[in-house]
């Protein structure tokens, strides 16, 4: 009996052991070259509007730390997006994700969504943790990937007041193949999503971060900075 | 019980609680659908919340909050709730809670919310909150101000140029709120000009106290120095270095400087940057510092990881949760609610959302300390909803405070909605 009282505390050391020593954190992820991006494909199944977009890297101000990354999207298309998105290794041995963010905004009334994904391809399946904060209807989005499309979550989020720093952060898991939406914590505020859904197939090895910008009918363009960006995940 | 009961026929807020209570014990259950009260037909499960939404709405308001904060994070809560499912309550709602922030700040006090961070405030009640507001508390307001003038420009833009120009003549500065205003108005029209040169010739006399604004001012002018004439420019620039000589040491300053040197050395060239530091020591020295690490400082958050709590939902942490202070303790007992609840273990996330509740009646006593009493409210009562709505709803009318069982039986009406 205390063998196997012994044997158990040590499987559970090790497992903890294990849990730790998998955790790893990817900080200052703005300030990283090699972002990718595109512009229709950002759009309604992959095929949107067009407008130009840009990023620029190492912005001191405004800034959090004196190097923010700097993300632009025109004014020439009505409802136009640009995705952007940073690679960080594929890793199919961990299911829980923290998305950590500063982003400010100087003209949130052009936007029509603010967009903060991690996305983890293995196994033919891509888990996509896609989250929105929906301008145009006040409410955090989460994407369901197997059905293509976005819904509405019962946390609202309103147009985030300009000219100041805005604090997101997102908690997500992988459990039993799906992708559960835990919570989403703006400026100290923590809300409980509670929502799961199925990946899409794919035959991707990945984990990102991506970021996107979403314009709205008032076809005017829009600069959002983001810093300190950091994920964690074990 | 039948869905759209009108909520002034109860006569008590007891029997109202109650009502609510029962209605969503009906209205949630498995299988159950209320009847709609005009044609009799079975209401729809989204009808069926629906009325549920509203029925706590008008509950919660309706509840008595004699302190004008409480009243306004009752209000704040509340529009958030309403609003997609009804934009006329919603605004009937913002409009009452505009003119009692408005009060608030005119009495000197800063709000605990800002209703304008909720949206559905009308253009209308934005204009009259500009027009109501003090110019010498537009540093209270400076939130309300900046949303007045980026969301209804054409109604608020010129009150608010007024208020910040009369600010500026007795050197008060809302620096973020003047970047809004110029933006709007235009970075090469006139008033933004003048505004750009009469801010930096009115930087805070109390330096030390302005630290953690330095930020916001050299991103000011890091915006608008390339807007406005060289040589206004340059003069600005200099002031605003010689004033951060006076700030002391330490993140916000350092970031500070850092974002004045490039963008003085982008404006002017190294060469005549050099020539222009060699007319003024003290802004010379200052520009020495630039590149040491600075940071801006941002309000410390208690984090609380949901998903560690889902790690261990095998063992219980009753003991370590009363070791902890009540914020924290509520807010990580909701977190092993949730993750008890949703693991399948509903016994022991009742117990968990027992001790969240009791906390949070600790935490709000001392709400006129802790500014964010109302945000850990909604975040417990949340994390117990997810589990078991009806049984949160219950825990919440419980709250020792009335403003708190408000806010708490908002924070379950919004995930019912959301469901």
């Amino acid at each position: 009996m205390k063998f196997r009282n012994l044997a158990l505390l040590a499987l559970a050391i090790l497992t903890t052991t294990v849990a730790f020593a998998a955790s790893r954190t990817f900080s200052n992820i703005d300030q990283m070259p090699g972002w990718q991006s595109c512009g229709a494909c950002a759009g309604k199944n992959g095929s949107g509007p067009t407008a130009p977009f840009s990023l620029r890297l190492n912005v001191s101000s405004p800034s959090m730390d004196g190097r923010s990354a700097q993300f632009y999207l025109g004014g020439s298309s009505r409802f136009a997006n640009a995705l952007w998105w940073k690679q960080l290794g594929a890793n199919s041995g961990v299911s829980n994700f923290v998305y950590d963010l500063y982003f400010y905004i100087k003209n949130p009334a052009a936007s029509q969504a603010l967009e903060f994904d991690v996305n983890q391809s293995f196994g033919g399946s891509k888990f996509i943790f896609g989250t929105q904060c929906n301008i145009a209807a006040r409410k955090w989005d989460v994407y369901n990937a197997a059905g293509r499309y976005w819904v509405h979550t019962s946390v609202g989020c309103s147009r985030p007041s300009a000219y100041r720093w805005h604090h997101v952060v997102l908690e997500f898991r992988r459990a039993s193949g799906r992708m559960a939406f835990v919570t989403v914590t703006m400026d100290g505020v923590k809300h409980y999503l509670g929502r799961t859904y199925y990946p899409r197939s794919s035959s991707a090895q990945e984990v990102n971060v991506a970021f996107q910008m979403d314009g709205n009918a008032t076809n005017r363009a829009y600069t959002t900075w983001l810093d300190k960006v950091k994920l964690t995940y074990w | 019980m039948e869905a759209g009961s009108p909520a002034r026929l109860w006569e008590t807020r007891d029997a109202l609680k109650k009502a609510v209570l029962m209605w969503i014990v009906t209205a949630l259950a498995p299988g159950a659908v209320a009847a709609d009260a005009r044609t009799g037909k079975p209401a729809s499960p989204k009808d069926a919340r629906t009325a549920f939404v509203l029925d706590v709405v008008r509950t919660a308001v309706a509840l008595p909050q004699p302190d004008p904060q409480d009243r306004l994070r009752v209000l704040h809560s509340a529009v958030g709730v309403v609003g997609p499912i009804s934009a006329n309550i919603a605004r009937t709602l913002s409009r009452e809670g505009v003119q009692l922030e408005s009060e608030l700040i005119r009495s000197g006090q800063k709000p605990a919310v800002s209703m304008f961070s909720a949206g559905h405030v009308p253009c209308t009640a934005a204009a009259n909150f500009v027009q109501s507001l003090p110019a010498t508390a537009v540093a209270e307001g400076e939130e309300a101000l900046i949303s007045a003038v980026t969301l209804c420009p054409k109604a608020a833009l010129e009150n608010a140029r007024g208020k910040l120009d009369e600010a500026l003549g007795q050197d008060i500065l809302a620096a973020r709120a003047l970047l809004a205003a110029m933006d709007a108005t235009g970075p090469k029209m006139a008033w933004s000009q003048s505004a750009f040169v009469r801010m930096f010739s009115a930087l805070p006399k109390d330096a030390a106290k302005a630290q953690s604004e330095a930020p916001n001012f050299a991103a000011m002018y890091s915006e608008m120095a390339p807007q406005v004439d060289l040589e206004a420019a340059r003069a600005a620039g200099l002031r605003m270095l010689e004033w951060l000589g006076r700030v002391p040491e330490g993140g916000p300053r350092n970031l500070a400087i850092s974002i004045m040197k490039g963008a003085m050395e982008q404006l002017l060239g190294a060469e005549k940057l050099e020539e222009a530091l060699r007319s003024n020591v003290v802004a010379q020295g200052v520009v020495r510092n630039a590149g040491e690490a600075g940071e801006i400082e941002h309000p410390e958050e208690e984090n609380v990881s949901v998903l560690e709590a889902m790690d261990k939902t095998g063992s219980d942490q009753t003991d370590s949760l009363q070791a902890l202070p009540a914020s924290r303790r509520a807010r990580e007992a909701a977190a092993h609610g949730f993750a008890s609840g949703t693991a399948g273990n509903r016994n022991q996330a009742e117990h968990y959302f027992d001790i969240a509740f009791s906390a949070l009646n600790d935490y709000w006593r001392d709400r006129a300390t802790n500014t964010n009493a109302a945000a850990v409210v909604e975040e417990v009562s949340e994390a117990a909803a997810q589990v078991d709505a009806p049984a949160a709803l219950s825990r919440a009318q419980r709250l020792a405070d009335p403003t708190a069982q408000a806010i708490g039986m908002l924070a379950v009406a919004r995930v019912v909605a959301g469901q």
